[in-house]
């Protein structure tokens, strides 16, 4: 398919706003300023567009959500924390091209209404985030931002703002209290920040690539994105592929796209003389998934029938020479480590589980270490105060599941069962 | 009665006295039981419960810590101690005074004490003419050796810093956190 | 509002409460840490798990925190399901996982709530395999201890420093199983509330560092309810004594005063009473010498004075001390007042006068409702408490004028705040007094902080007037008490005085008597005084005049439990109980008689000050009547308030306002353009003085300058400069400052007492350096 959103992406020599504009950018806004901002929450509702951030949740039902009498003002804030291990699909949209976040905010914030929108960047990006403050700066000189932009009574700051850093920060009401300059602990889901959210006012979060959908969106039309998917997908998706495939890279295809295409298609396949073991199909914090599932589309609905989350659409391989406890006590380590701190469960339970892996891992498992983690994992998942831990023990509690036979080989043998050299680790 | 029955019946009593007067007799001759205390002293075995002491740890120093457990589970409240800081923060009991005119000898103490500093021992004799000299001071009771439990030095496990164990350097900790810094 | 099911339990709710403040309410246990009635629910411990069961049949019970699950009439909620015990043993489970093997050498064992959830919920044995983390600690100053690895992150600390108390230097750093708390530099900490993270953090973290050097265990203090010597507030307290010896104080819940906190003053300030240098033998001819004696001694010198006796309570001690002493003066034809300072004597008349007219003043609870107030001269060195109130009122958004002299922490809180001179502040009062009166508002610039001071009090629904007394002078305590009346009947009226029984004092001094007093004894006309529990040696203004005017009596006789100047000048001494060794009543900031317990005894014996009257009477040869009669001589329908209770209103003849004339010391000769102001802190007080722990904590002594003043004196920051005043001087570094009045020099207590000069006089200044 012809690239839609990388289409015009050079991380090398990004375009500045006279190329982009050339090429047909900030097209969108004309076609935005014509329509009332309901009628483009009902299109980007028609088109199916669902959150690319993690969550999968439906980008026009959460602005309809939000209600068009919030009181002003009102605050967009565009996520581009991205942190998911395995993800680096807004890293390529942020330095290839930051015009065509700039102009995605511009129409989505019209949407909403929104007279202040603020790109929350990933602190290690910062790079990234002074180009894209010289290309709001761009924007701003030639009157895309301000008061009355294009005569359309609309008003818009944007601000880029620099994350201090860690993970956490990625969680919605976290992100909220980083921008405030607090800690970045989370917030109770009462209130919520549809009403009460950035400085208590109406506030709310899309994932980067969710938003530069909406211009393309707005200029062909809500059909033609869902057509532009397969087996039921809507629209272009970010898939990011990496672990032990022969090519890692950042591919844009029809949403809907089985892992099986991606793997072993786009991404060069597998090594020589291994095959499959399994793989995250969204990042660190989803469901493993086997072989058996290579033909799930790579959608939202189908990968949750299969017990997994789509997440960030961000795949990880495991091949049949990948210790699996290995790698999920990988996870579990950066996962332990990011913790914001704030509730019991994650802050102290998640070092106790990587303890008990670490200990599996190195030989010294004892036999009831597997039912001692099933048993932690429930209460973590089921007691935290935010998603950040149930979507830490998602991979443990699956490869349990789906490797049982690994971590038995490890508790009564003592080591490994593919590799002498991965039994002892730090 | 008859007479043959009674001749029978003398019989069987004099009998019956005969041996009960031989094995009275016997007895004059059989090993005794008895032990001629104090030119002979039985030995006890180490848990019985006798005078209290309190022991030293195996690095030489002194095991108590003062917690105030003996003397809150004592049943007749015969321990009496104040606690007093090191500047180096090692605690210990500045005084300590058992009343053994009250000890009941339970070993209440001795169970409740968290560093094995306490013990009691088998050792009972402590008559004194004047009751005053039964109040025991901490001079009287701390000896030189580990008692019972040797090899255990609480402040090795314990969290606190005392000399030569700084933050972090007891057993199954792991080094201090660097506060001020952020990352991983 | 409505009832839930709890355990089979109906317990009734408010709206707005969560299913653990229902419980609480109740009695019913639901563990938790993170929650605090101060500081509300947080949500981070997740230890008070409760199921659940819902309406709707069909769907399956679900685990819920409480502090977080709002009431519904009707919800059906257990505490002793299996799944909720599940929960809570894991999450005791992993709080344990890093905490070190303190108990026996922790302070907090015994009344630790970490030890009685893990006895209540936590698993019997430990299955963690792994090592321990740990953090160092940190030096947070004398009367915090810092142990941070016994920390299970519970966050109360934090948002009591930050949120609940305003203040800055202690927060969390760090992340994850890794949050330290902490100072984030290194320090004493600043907050004058600091101490309550003793009583506030569920574990040893931050624990008494005064009440280690003489620990303790809490299942071995006796105690008994008390009230706080420390100021007029009357924080009810719990202090507990061991072996004759007082050993800390802790917070004791009055609903209406202090519900959970003290301030650090009332909670180290206790060590006066282990002092190494307090007086504990009676003195006599400059030897030690038996309570007999030293009555003998009092009874001969008076009665061979006859008629020429004075007697002189004090604002710190009890209404009994201070009414026994007044009834022996009465019976043996002296005059009796209870203050050394007439200026302070007046102020306090005038302020209880007012008080009497406009009605009771706010008590702790109600300043934390008001939405505006204006605030004269430094109410953090007088009532910390009321400090601390102010700041709860703020927090929800009431807009806080401040007039002061010197600088004051609450000025960070102002939304206007004007430095005003102590010779400016009556003129200053009465302008606002003639703003406030005027029909059409002032167009005048200049006048703008005035204007908006002006502004916000009229605007407000619920205003308090607050002033401290000690740099208050007699004419401006009318104008504030005219300002309460002239802007209506929501405006309450307030007065930090100058100690825990000023009120009482005030009641019992006859207007004047201090002057009178002082005159008497300079005229020779008194020979002997009785000086019980106050300093007029001491005293900053009129210190030099006592001291001359005392070496004209035949015997000065002392009850004290401190080694004051006028203790060590005494002829004859007699060292009296110190409060937590006696009971007694103090009347506070609102009228209210509160009781104290004794706590303990010492294991010599020491009398009150009423006992040491009543004794002396005896040896004089008058039976006077119980303290109890006596005051209810002088208040009607009186009762001794019993310990423990919340105290009522006192019932008392109403004072007239005095009208006596300003006193200055001879000013006349002084042409300087510079005028002294008292600053002063939280630990200031004539007993906490004698606190070593809070003291190593005292500012140091400078001399303050407002930058503008100084630099058109050609004054640098950090230049010395000489001091002088009518009795001394001193050479003082200087120290610029903000928040002091321009043409005032700031100067602590100690210095003006040097200087003999008061606040509001004027001094000397010379340049040295």
């Amino acid at each position: 398919m012809e690239a839609l959103l990388t289409r015009h992406l050079e991380p090398a020599a990004p375009l500045n706003l006279a190329a982009y504009q050339a090429t047909g950018g900030y097209r969108s806004l004309t076609a935005a300023f014509d329509l009332k901002p309901e009628k483009i929450i009902g299109i980007v509702e028609a088109a199916n567009l669902r959150g690319r951030g993690g969550a999968g949740f439906p980008c026009g039902l959460k602005w309809r959500l939000r209600g068009a009498d919030a009181p002003s003002p009102r605050y967009l804030i565009c996520n581009l924390d991205e942190s998911e291990p395995g993800t680096f699909k807004d890293r390529y949209l942020l330095y290839g091209g930051p015009h065509q976040i700039i102009e995605s905010v511009i129409v989505s914030a019209f949407a909403l209404q929104a007279e202040r929108a603020l790109i929350f960047v990933r602190g290690e990006y910062a790079k990234g985030g002074n180009a894209l403050n010289q290309a709001i700066q761009e924007a701003e000189t030639a009157g895309l931002l301000g008061t009355n932009i294009r005569g359309s009574g609309f008003n818009l700051q944007i601000e880029a703002h620099l994350s201090g850093g860690r993970y956490i920060c990625g969680e919605e009401t976290a992100q909220i209290n980083a921008i405030e300059g607090r800690r970045p602990n989370p917030r109770p889901k009462i209130p919520r920040p549809s009403t009460h959210g950035l400085w208590g006012q109406p506030t709310t979060t899309n994932n980067v690539e969710t938003l530069i959908n909406v211009p393309h969106i707005l200029l062909n039309g809500a059909d033609w994105f869902r057509k532009l998917g397969v087996n039921g997908g809507c629209g272009s998706k970010l898939f990011c592929v990496s672990g032990k495939v022969k090519h890692s890279s950042l591919f844009e295809l029809p949403c809907g796209t089985p892992a099986r295409e991606l793997i072993f298609e786009h991404a060069g396949g597998l090594d020589e003389d291994r095959t499959l073991l399994g793989f995250l199909p969204g990042g660190a914090s989803t469901a493993f998934l086997l072989p058996e599932h290579l033909d799930v589309a790579m959608d939202f609905d189908p990968i949750a029938v299969a017990g997994s989350r789509l997440g960030t659409g961000s795949i990880i391989v495991l091949d049949n020479a990948t210790c699996p406890v290995e790698v999920t006590l990988n996870l579990m380590r950066f996962f332990a480590r990011e913790s914001c701190g704030f509730c019991t469960p994650c802050r102290d339970g998640l070092p106790y589980l990587t303890q008990i892996l670490t200990i599996i891992s190195s030989g010294a498992g004892r036999a009831d270490d597997l039912a001692l983690l099933d048993e932690l994992c429930a209460t973590i998942a089921s007691q935290s105060f935010c998603a950040f831990a149930p979507g830490a023990v998602m991979p443990l509690v699956s490869s349990l599941k789906c490797f049982h036979d690994h971590y038995e080989h490890h508790v009564i043998t003592g080591h490994c069962p593919f590799n002498e050299t991965n039994k002892k680790r730090a | 009665m008859n007479k043959k029955q009674t001749n029978d019946y003398t019989l069987a009593l004099i009998k019956g006295l005969g041996h009960s007067l031989w094995a009275v007799l016997r007895h004059a001759f059989v090993k005794r039981e008895t032990v001629s205390y104090p030119d002979i002293k039985r030995s006890l075995p180490l848990r019985w419960r006798g005078r209290i002491v309190l022991t030293r740890d195996p690095d030489g120093e002194e095991r108590c810590v003062a917690c105030y457990l003996c003397s809150a589970v004592c049943p007749v409240d015969c321990i009496h101690l104040q606690a007093h800081q090191n500047n180096d923060g090692r605690r210990y009991p500045e005084t300590f005074s058992i009343d053994f005119s009250r000890c009941i000898f339970c070993g209440f103490c001795e169970e409740a004490c968290p560093t094995l500093a306490i013990q009691l021992t088998p050792d009972f004799e402590m008559c004194e003419r004047h009751h005053e000299s039964l109040v025991y001071e901490k001079n009287q009771l701390l000896i030189d050796g580990q008692g019972k439990h040797p090899d255990y030095n609480f402040y090795r496990h314990a969290g606190v810093a005392i000399p030569g164990k700084a933050i972090g350097e007891a057993k199954g900790d792991t080094s201090p956190v660097d506060r001020d810094n952020n990352l991983p | 509002m409505g009832t839930i099911l709890i355990d089979g339990h109906i317990i009734p709710f408010k709206p707005g409460d969560n299913i653990l403040q229902a419980a609480l309410e109740a009695n019913l246990e639901i563990p938790h840490f993170c929650y605090h009635a101060a500081l509300g629910s947080l949500g981070a411990c997740r230890l008070c798990a409760v199921e659940i069961t819902p309406k709707d049949s069909s769907k399956a019970p679900r685990i819920a925190m409480a502090c977080l699950e709002p009431l519904e009439d009707g919800l059906e909620v257990s505490i002793s399901a299996i799944a909720a015990q599940q929960v809570r043993q894991h999450v005791i489970e992993f709080l344990m996982i890093n905490h070190p093997h303190d108990c026996p050498i922790c302070d907090e064992g015994g009344e630790c709530h970490l030890q009685d959830m893990t006895v209540a919920c936590g698993p019997p044995y430990r299955r963690y395999r792994g090592r321990k983390r740990t953090f160092s600690n940190q030096n947070l100053g004398p009367l915090i201890h810092h142990e941070m690895n016994r920390c299970i992150t519970c966050y109360r600390c934090t948002r009591f420093y930050q949120d609940y108390a305003l203040g800055n230097d202690l927060g969390a750093m760090r992340l994850r199983n890794e949050v330290y708390f902490g100072r984030f530099q290194d320090g004493p900490l600043e907050n004058p509330f600091a101490g309550n993270l003793v009583e506030i953090c569920p574990t040893g973290v931050f624990t008494d560092a005064i009440f280690r050097q003489h620990f303790a265990r809490v299942w071995d203090l006796k105690t008994a309810p008390s009230i706080c010597p420390h100021c007029s507030v009357g924080c009810n307290t719990l202090p507990g004594a061991r072996d004759g010896t007082l050993r800390r104080v802790r917070n004791r819940a009055h609903p209406e005063l202090n519900r959970w906190f003290i301030c650090d003053r009332g909670r180290y300030g206790h060590q006066y009473s282990e002092h190494s240098a307090r007086p504990l033998a009676p003195r006599a001819s400059g030897a030690d010498t038996s309570y007999h004696d030293a009555l003998t001694a009092a009874a001969s010198q008076i009665k061979s004075a006859q008629d020429c006796i004075g007697g002189l309570g004090s604002a710190r001690e009890d209404l009994e001390g201070n009414a026994m002493l007044q009834a022996l003066l009465n019976t043996l034809g002296g005059i009796y007042t209870a203050f050394s300072d007439p200026e302070l004597e007046t102020a306090t008349i005038a302020a209880v006068s007012s008080l009497q007219n406009t009605g009771n003043a706010p008590s702790l609870a109600e300043i934390e409702l008001i939405d505006a107030a204006l605030i004269i001269g430094d109410l953090t060195a007088y009532a910390p408490m009321i400090d601390l109130a102010l700041r709860q009122a703020y927090r929800k958004g009431a807009k806080l004028a401040l007039l002061h002299s010197s600088p004051t922490p609450l000025a960070q809180f102002a939304t206007t705040a004007m430095t005003v001179s102590p010779q400016e502040m009556r003129t200053t009062l009465s302008r606002l007094y003639q703003l406030i009166n005027a029909q059409s508002a002032t167009e005048d610039m200049t006048e703008t902080p005035m204007t908006d001071i002006v502004a916000s009090l009229m605007g407000a629904r619920k205003l308090l007037l607050i002033g401290a007394i000690e740099t208050l002078t007699a004419q401006e305590v009318p104008i504030l008490a005219k300002l309460a009346t002239a802007l209506g009947s929501d405006t309450r009226l307030a007065y930090a005085f100058s100690g825990a029984n000023a009120y009482g004092a005030a009641l019992l001094s006859p207007a004047g008597s201090a002057m009178v007093m002082l005159e008497a004894v300079e005229a020779g006309q008194i020979r002997i005084l009785i000086v019980a529990g106050n300093d007029p040696l001491g005293d900053s203004r009129f210190g030099p005049r006592w001291r001359a005017a005392c070496r004209n009596l035949s015997a000065l006789i002392v009850l004290d439990c401190i080694l004051t100047a006028t203790a060590k000048a005494a002829d004859i001494l007699f060292p009296v109980a110190a409060w937590t060794e006696r009971g007694g009543t103090f009347i506070n900031y609102e009228g209210r008689a509160q009781g104290f317990a004794p706590v303990f005894h010492r294991p010599e014996y020491l009398p009150s000050v009423a006992e040491v009257i009543t004794d002396l009477g005896q040896y004089l040869g008058h039976s006077l009547q119980a303290a109890p009669s006596v005051l209810g001589d002088i208040f009607s329908d009186f009762e001794i308030p019993k310990p423990g209770t919340t105290g009522s209103l006192i019932i008392a003849p109403s004072l007239p306002m005095p009208t006596t004339p300003p006193v200055h010391s001879a000013q006349e000769s002084c042409s300087s353009m510079w005028q002294a102001a008292l600053t002063s802190w939280y630990g200031d007080e004539a007993l906490a003085s004698f606190a070593p722990g809070l003291m190593v904590l005292i500012p140091e002594t400078v001399a303050m300058i407002e930058p503008t003043s100084a630099i058109d004196a050609g004054i640098k920051n950090g230049s010395q400069i000489k001091l002088r005043g009518s009795s001394g001087s001193m050479v003082l570094p200087v120290q610029l400052n903000q928040g002091v009045a321009t043409g005032t020099i700031a100067i602590a207590r100690n210095v003006l007492a040097q200087l003999g000069v008061g606040h509001g006089d004027l001094l000397e200044l010379e340049q040295v350096l």
